[in-house]
């Protein structure tokens, strides 16, 4: 997710998202092969940044600003949150990821087990059709400025969205505000953002039914520990879903030579090709390392034509269940650059004390 | 087409023309044919019934043959009335059907073709004309036929039109042809039909008198040609598009007045003398 | 229908808590900045239509049948008077002249949700089949039901919805069952009135308000103003419009949705521009009694609809039940006012002959109808003596077995006109640039206007309003924030180019017959007897125009 540190330089430069409000629906998608979000970003030490305190509170988070502080973020959110903006490629991203979620949890059984999670005793009932995901926590690490957070708690889940980055989490109360879906009263879901680590959520002892992570993990400094941290957030027969990127040419072609140094959408050394993790590595560190049994690995891509990021089939057989041209890939094409992982965390496993696997 | 003006028809080539095609046509002068006899095309194919009498029904193959033969024959000797008459008929089938839709819109119009009044020598009681006063339009009218010594009977019936209203009208064109000459006063030259003929143009856009319009001048002298067109085309242009479709005159009707009070009326102005 | 309005930008901060609080207070349009209260009595809704006509109110309908979208806040605003649709109780002897044909596709539609079974069956006409020709030259293509390959979807339209065609002429033998289920070929489209679908829209939409669906109905409502805040986007719902009825209330909504026909206020609102011309033609609507004795089609031309291509415009004769039609005759403003005024004898003599007279004959009818409407010759005799002239050339023609054109099918003798039921309306073409913006979505006569000649323009909304429900349902399903514009571009997408395929073939259509100029009559009458003799091509041509496509695989 958008872990976006020095974006005040970057919004001089790109034009207010107000403008963009009327366009012709025929205009191609200019081909952005942009499969991440760009970001500068500051080193992550394992996440163990010291310099920021976490910070429950998230209404004295942004009452304690002032208010240029206030306005700044809002427009810093607005920037973010414009769907022709500079993250549309990520905003187009979103829907397929809900529905692979959702997909997941609900193959893996997650959704029928609604109610026995976390119950909120004195909740009225809300109708399972529209509200799937009711009942369930979910985290998600590293959540910019809360995409995935927001719609994940519009289906019904009780949400924490993770980001290192206060400027983040300043971006995504403020768009949270704007939703009365999401206020926590008027339907099942809700949501809080935290401005932490992994590592200092999991010293409080949290655990969820669902940890998400999406296209994080190619940007952290130690992969290995993070999975690690990230298997002890699931809660026993929870799930862990993540997504990141292939090391193949063509996911170089597409993320760092076309979308960085071609059309230049995302700045040069926002993606180390070093970094990407393989299907086949992330499967091993997830069954080694976070200790979960891996269910489904399935790809996906974008397509010029519809303008619309498309599932491709997946290794277990599992179709897309949208008709998609990409639908039509299959492996090893077909998770040759953005790919999903889904595991699901085995009852009660025991994690030793000194932390090696 | 005007067949006074010519001595005489000659109907030997264009039998030939049509017995080899298959057709045999009656030419007689008088209205009564013979059925046509077909024998070598299936019955369902060619029409075998006539509209009307005189009626001749044609293949569109054998329109097209009669079509061609007659434009060549008629430019050729243009005395021919009767390939110039076969040849109006085969090609004015769409401008027919403007000139009947064109008297549809007038009341005048509409009565003729309810009514159906035809011209003969009898109808017109033409002794009863030669008795009308100097000036009066049927007398100049008649005066005109002795002139030429023709009547109007020696008109060449309508064959080929494949619509009993429509051959009709094709007749009733022809047979109007004299009351043009008495109203436009233009004299029964080669010329004088050519602009005749730029008139009629302008006033229904029949194909048959934009051919002769066009290729009729060529066979003029230069300077028969020239006087045509300059001073016989553009009164006809100028007179043809304004004044009335004179399609919808019931001429019988106009007998009794003089000449120009008749061509007041029609808006149309005499020709200019050369 | 609703006015049109100013948009006005309103800067103030409206507190999260205000919204829920109702002042009944007069509605005013303009806020200080300081304000905090809110001055209105508004209301939160997810999905606010603007316009309770088929279209409209058929949205409704959908997104309360569908499981998710049915647990949305729906309001529905109309100008006129809704809850009297329910007590529709015509007579039999009377059909109303707004009728429309509704293609298979649409028909499918409408059972799915549930509109089809709350319908009189003995008001619905299935039309079996279409003569359509050339009123100049006489060209003709006949279309027939039972030719129409109902299995295959349409190639057209699978090239038109993106999805991968399957080249035309492959059956797939797996399933032979049509839309309904039946086994015999499905009509090409069914008549009725739109009186009756809007009969059985509002008998659902009050359905699913009594089992407990959050829907509002603000029927005799008009909308004063629609605005939306620009400026901190730190406010909840800042961006969301807010409609203001005539009433006093505000309602503030998460997706808008303009199902307000032709001069649409939402679009306006919107700022999308509509694109268009308007034809120089009026269409003249009448329902008709005929004697469906007096045709010479197979089966007394039950079931077929007739259209005949005029140099001013087609006249159509749809089959309704009982022995009556519908006739639509686009023609110039002024023949059509004309014909409005014209006593009822005569109007059905002149429709008569607009079947069958020349194009020559009818313009001096036409000229021949005085300032009041009273004709000026008498019009039976005319035409009486037209129409002998015709069958004795047809009878001579017949005996020599030559040109068809005698043999072809006869509509129906019009025998009377129900009394004022003869209305004019102005044809146009629209289509808007645009179909969505930020929590705005436009459907049916507002995103697009088309000519009446193909009776698509009903079916081209439900069409609309189908994928509209769709993509909202999918948006729901996806965690979306419907009224996002990420989430509405799968309707812009999908709608469209077939939108603009419809109303561009319409349009060329319609100029193509507007003249009779004839090298343009010789060749639009080759190319229509060449198709006539096409079967394949037809039946592609019957598809496209029935909406018959394979069922949209998306999740």
């Amino acid at each position: 997710m958008a872990s976006i540190g020095r974006i005040t330089a970057r919004i001089t430069r790109i034009s207010s998202p107000h403008h963009v409000l009327r366009r012709s629906i025929l205009q191609p998608a200019t081909a952005r092969f942009l499969t991440t979000t760009p970001r500068t970003f500051h080193s992550h030490n394992s996440f163990n940044d010291t310099t920021t305190t976490s910070n429950n509170n998230k209404e004295d988070a942004i009452y304690t600003v002032n208010k240029e502080e206030i306005a700044k973020f809002a427009a810093m959110s607005d920037e973010w949150w414009a769907p022709q903006g500079p993250f549309k490629m990520l905003h187009l991203m979103n829907p397929p990821r809900i529905r692979y979620i959702r997909n997941r949890l609900h193959a893996s059984g997650a959704l029928s087990k609604n109610g026995a999670f976390g119950a909120e005793s004195g909740k009225e009932e809300f109708p399972m059709g529209r509200f799937p995901l009711q009942g369930l926590s979910i985290l998600d690490v590293g959540c910019g400025g809360g995409l995935l957070a927001e719609a994940l708690a519009r289906l019904g889940a009780k949400v924490t969205g993770l980001d290192a980055s206060i400027e983040n989490i300043q971006m995504a109360r403020i768009h949270a505000k704007k939703d009365p879906l999401l206020n926590g009263v008027s339907a099942p879901g809700s949501l809080e953002y935290r401005h932490q680590t992994a590592e200092q959520l999991l010293e409080q002892g949290n655990q969820f039914d669902v940890v998400c992570s999406m296209e994080v993990i190619e940007h952290v400094e130690n992969p290995a520990g993070f999975l690690k941290v990230l298997g002890q957030l699931v809660k026993p027969e929870g799930d862990l879903i993540l997504s990141t990127i292939s090391r193949t040419p063509l996911s170089y072609f597409l993320t760092i030579f076309a979308a960085e140094h071609v059309m230049r959408m995302v700045p040069v050394g926002t993606h180390h090709w070093s970094k990407y993790i393989n299907p086949d590595e992330l499967h091993k560190g997830v069954e080694e390392l976070s200790k979960c049994e891996v269910l489904n690995i399935q790809g996906i891509g974008f397509n010029p034509l519809s303008g619309q990021w498309e599932l491709t089939r997946s290794r277990d057989g599992s179709g897309s269940t949208e008709a998609g041209l990409l639908g039509l890939l299959g492996p090893p094409l077909a998770e040759a650059s953005n790919y999903f992982l889904a595991a699901k965390k085995p009852a009660a496993v025991t994690i030793p004390a000194d932390g090696s696997s | 087409m005007s067949a006074r003006i010519f001595t005489r028809t000659n109907p030997s080539v264009l039998k030939q023309c049509l017995t080899r095609t298959g057709a045999t046509p009656s030419l007689a002068r008088s209205a009564v044919p013979c059925a046509s006899l077909f024998t070598f095309r299936s019955p369902l194919e060619a029409p075998t019934g006539k509209l009307y009498e005189g009626h001749i029904p044609i293949s569109p193959l054998q329109r097209t043959i009669l079509a061609v033969g007659s434009a060549f024959t008629a430019l050729a000797n243009p005395l021919r009335g009767d390939m110039v008459a076969a040849l109006g008929e085969t090609t004015s089938g769409i401008f027919l059907n403007r000139i009947r839709d064109q008297m549809l819109q007038d009341p005048e119009g509409r009565r003729i073709l309810r009514e159906r009044p035809v011209i003969t020598s009898e109808t017109m009681q033409l002794d009863t004309l030669r008795q009308l006063p100097d000036g009066t339009f049927g007398r100049e009218y008649v005066r005109f036929l002795d002139d030429q010594q023709v009547s109007p009977d020696t008109r060449e019936p309508v064959h080929y039109v494949d619509s009993e209203e429509l051959a009709y009208v094709m007749q009733r064109y022809r047979e109007t042809h004299d009351f043009y000459h008495t109203l436009t006063g233009l004299p029964v030259t080669v010329d004088g039909e050519i602009a005749l003929k730029w008139f009629e143009m302008a006033q229904t856009g029949l194909p048959m008198t934009m051919l002769s319009s066009f290729f009729g001048p060529l066979r003029l002298s230069s300077e028969e040609r020239e006087r045509l067109f300059n001073v016989y085309v553009p009164w006809a242009l100028e007179n043809g598009s304004t004044g009335k479709l004179l399609m919808n005159v019931r001429w019988e009707e106009w007998m009794e007045k003089p000449v120009e009070d008749v061509q007041r009326e029609l808006g149309v102005r005499p020709c200019p003398e050369v | 229908m609703s006015s049109l309005l100013a948009r006005a930008v309103r800067t103030g901060i409206r507190s999260p808590l205000s919204s829920r609080l109702h002042q009944p207070m007069a509605a005013i349009r303009f806020q200080s900045t300081e304000a905090k209260a809110a001055a209105t009595a508004t209301e939160e809704y997810d999905v606010v239509i603007v316009g309770g006509g088929i279209a409209g109110s058929a949205l409704a309908c959908a997104l309360a049948s569908n499981k998710a979208s049915s647990t949305l806040k729906i309001a529905l605003i109309e100008a006129f008077d809704l809850s009297n649709h329910i007590k529709w109780s015509p007579r039999p002897d009377q059909y109303s002249n707004r009728v429309s044909s509704l293609t298979p596709k649409s028909v499918s539609f409408l059972k799915k949700i549930g509109v089809w079974s709350e319908l009189d069956s003995s008001r619905v006409a299935a039309c079996e089949g279409m003569q359509v020709w050339d009123g100049v030259s006489g060209a003709r293509i006949t279309f027939d039901a039972t030719d129409v390959d109902g299995v295959q979807s349409s190639f057209l339209h699978q090239v038109f919805s993106g999805n991968i065609p399957t080249p035309p002429g492959v059956n797939n033998s797996t399933n032979q069952e049509n839309l309904d289920g039946s086994k015999e070929a499905s009509p090409l489209a069914w008549m009725t009135e739109n009186l009756h679908v809007q009969y059985g829209l509002q008998k659902q939409l009050v359905g699913h308000q009594a089992r407990g669906v959050k829907l509002d109905v603000f029927e005799k409502t008009k909308v004063q103003g629609i605005t939306t805040e620009q400026g901190e986007s730190a406010q909840p719902q800042g961006d969301w419009p807010a409609v203001q009825l005539d009433n006093g209330k505000t309602l503030v909504t998460r997706l808008l949705v303009g199902a307000d026909g032709v001069n649409s206020p939402v679009r306006s609102f919107a700022k999308i521009e509509s694109l268009g011309w308007d034809y120089s033609q009026f269409g003249l609507v009448g329902t008709l009694q005929i004697d469906p004795s007096t045709s010479t089609a197979p089966g007394q031309g039950k079931g077929i609809a007739w259209q005949r291509f005029l140099p001013t415009g087609p006249i159509a004769m749809l089959p309704l039940n009982n022995g009556y039609a519908s006739l639509v005759w686009s023609t110039t403003p002024k023949i059509a006012q004309d014909l409005k005024k014209l006593p009822a004898r005569d109007f059905c003599a002149l429709v008569n002959a607009a079947f069958s007279a020349s194009p020559a004959e009818l313009e001096y009818l036409y000229k021949n109808i005085g300032p009041n409407g009273e004709p000026l010759v008498d019009f039976l005799k005319e035409i009486e003596w037209r129409t002998s002239v015709h069958d004795q050339e047809a009878s001579q023609t017949m005996i020599r077995g030559g040109s068809s054109s005698q043999g072809d099918a006869k509509p129906p003798r019009v025998v009377d006109v129900q009394e004022n039921s003869r209305a004019p309306f102005p044809l146009r073409m629209r289509n808007s640039s645009s179909y969505v913006e930020d929590r705005v979505v436009l459907v049916g006569d507002a995103a697009h206007t088309v000519h009446p000649l193909a009776g698509q323009g009903l079916n081209q909304g439900l069409a609309d309003v189908e994928c509209l429900a769709r993509v909202i349902e999918t948006s729901l399903l996806s965690g979306s924030d419907i009224g996002n514009i990420h989430s509405l571009t799968p309707y812009s997408s999908e709608r469209f180019l077939p939108n603009l395929a419809m109303l561009g073939t319409v349009d060329k259509l319609s100029k193509l017959y507007n003249t009779d100029f004839g090298p343009v009559v010789w060749a639009r009458s080759l190319g229509l007897t060449a198709v006539d003799k096409m079967g394949p091509i037809k039946n592609e041509i019957m598809r496209f125009a029935m909406g018959l496509e394979e069922p949209s695989k998306r999740s």
